[in-house]
């Protein structure tokens, strides 16, 4: 008895020390696109303007708790739709490198944002700062007026 | 001993598993598109109708302008109408009436309908409805002014207002 009270301790101080040395991905920001009259192509009679892009820092992405430069890490990406139209498509890309001692590389072009993971960048070794930027597409007046979200997930994949 | 293997066999699906399910962690950010009701028109165009002096003998003939004047209009909303109505000037004198009608077909989308000859005065009146939909290229307003022998010889002006708004 004693043993197996031993054993599951034991079990339990390694599971919270993985805990400790996985790596974290954490992020700020978001974004909001308001759409206003002045977003029609050429005012009164003509669409709306298709497509919209945010800033290219609305998010910034920080990967810590790397055990090393040379450790490797997947951000995937996919999103979870509070209230989305079925029109829209939402694509994001990386827009800057972000700073630390290890690499990044990939997802400097716009990729679909689909609900279903995909890779969207990798690198290695802590980094903070690492900006992303996303661009709305299917805007049309043919969708009626109302608030559309979705969640943006980014999954940090420790490879 | 058995329940050490079972012990044993625990740890190795933590090590396994536990790894794998702690690898991986998340991060989110929300994205949100707000989308207002969208109602625009324009319009353009200052007809100038003049009354022809008549044969001796016969009744003055009314005036039609429908390429002096034209609109636009851009709706993201449903149970929509355009209005008209004389807002400067105030109501047209004994002995004319100015009568207008809205092209409604050939829109770049959408549906719309419209009353034919509305007769214009100082309230808005429905000059067409319909709902989410665009014109695209510009249509034609119809004006009509009909003359009787009871209107003063005279220059009239008056500004007339379309508005888009709900039914």
């Amino acid at each position: 008895m004693k043993k197996l009270f031993v054993l599951i301790l034991f079990l339990f101080f390694l599971l919270f020390f993985q805990e400790a040395e996985a790596i974290d991905i954490s992020a700020i920001g978001g974004w909001t696109q308001t759409i206003s009259a002045s977003n029609l192509i050429s005012g009164a009679g003509s669409d709306l303007n298709p497509t919209y892009t945010s800033v290219a820092n609305a998010s910034a992405i920080t990967i810590t708790n790397c055990k090393n430069k040379n450790d490797n890490w997947r951000v995937d990406v996919r999103r979870v739709d509070t209230n989305w139209h079925a029109n829209f498509t939402l694509q994001a890309q990386r827009a800057s490198a972000g700073t630390g001692a290890g690499a990044i590389s990939g997802g400097t072009t716009f990729i679909n944002i689909g609900t279903i993971d995909m890779t969207f960048f990798s690198g290695s070794g802590d980094r903070s700062g690492i900006n992303c930027q996303y661009r709305l597409t299917g805007m049309s007046i043919s969708i009626d007026p109302g608030t559309y979200s979705t969640t943006v997930i980014y999954t940090l994949v420790d490879i | 001993m058995k329940k050490l293997l079972i012990c044993f066999m625990v740890l190795g699906f933590v090590l396994v598993f536990g790894r794998i399910a702690i690898a991986a962690n998340t991060a989110t950010q929300s994205v949100s598109a707000v989308l207002p009701g969208i109602n625009e028109l324009s319009a353009t165009g200052s007809p100038t109708l003049t009354v022809a002096a008549p044969a001796a003998g016969d009744d003055l003939a009314a005036v039609t302008d429908s390429s002096s004047s034209t609109y636009q209009f851009t709706t993201n909303q449903n149970s929509r109408k355009i209005t008209g109505q004389i807002t400067t000037g105030g109501d047209m004198p004994t002995g004319l009436t100015l009568d207008v009608t809205l092209t409604t077909t050939g829109l770049a989308s959408g549906s719309w309908s419209a009353v034919s000859n509305v007769v214009l005065d100082s309230t808005a009146k429905t000059l067409a409805t319909g709902g989410k939909g665009r014109t695209g290229t510009v249509k034609a307003i119809t004006y009509v002014l009909t003359p009787t022998l009871d209107a003063d010889p005279a220059t009239y002006n008056r500004t007339i207002t379309l508005t888009l708004t709900s039914t």
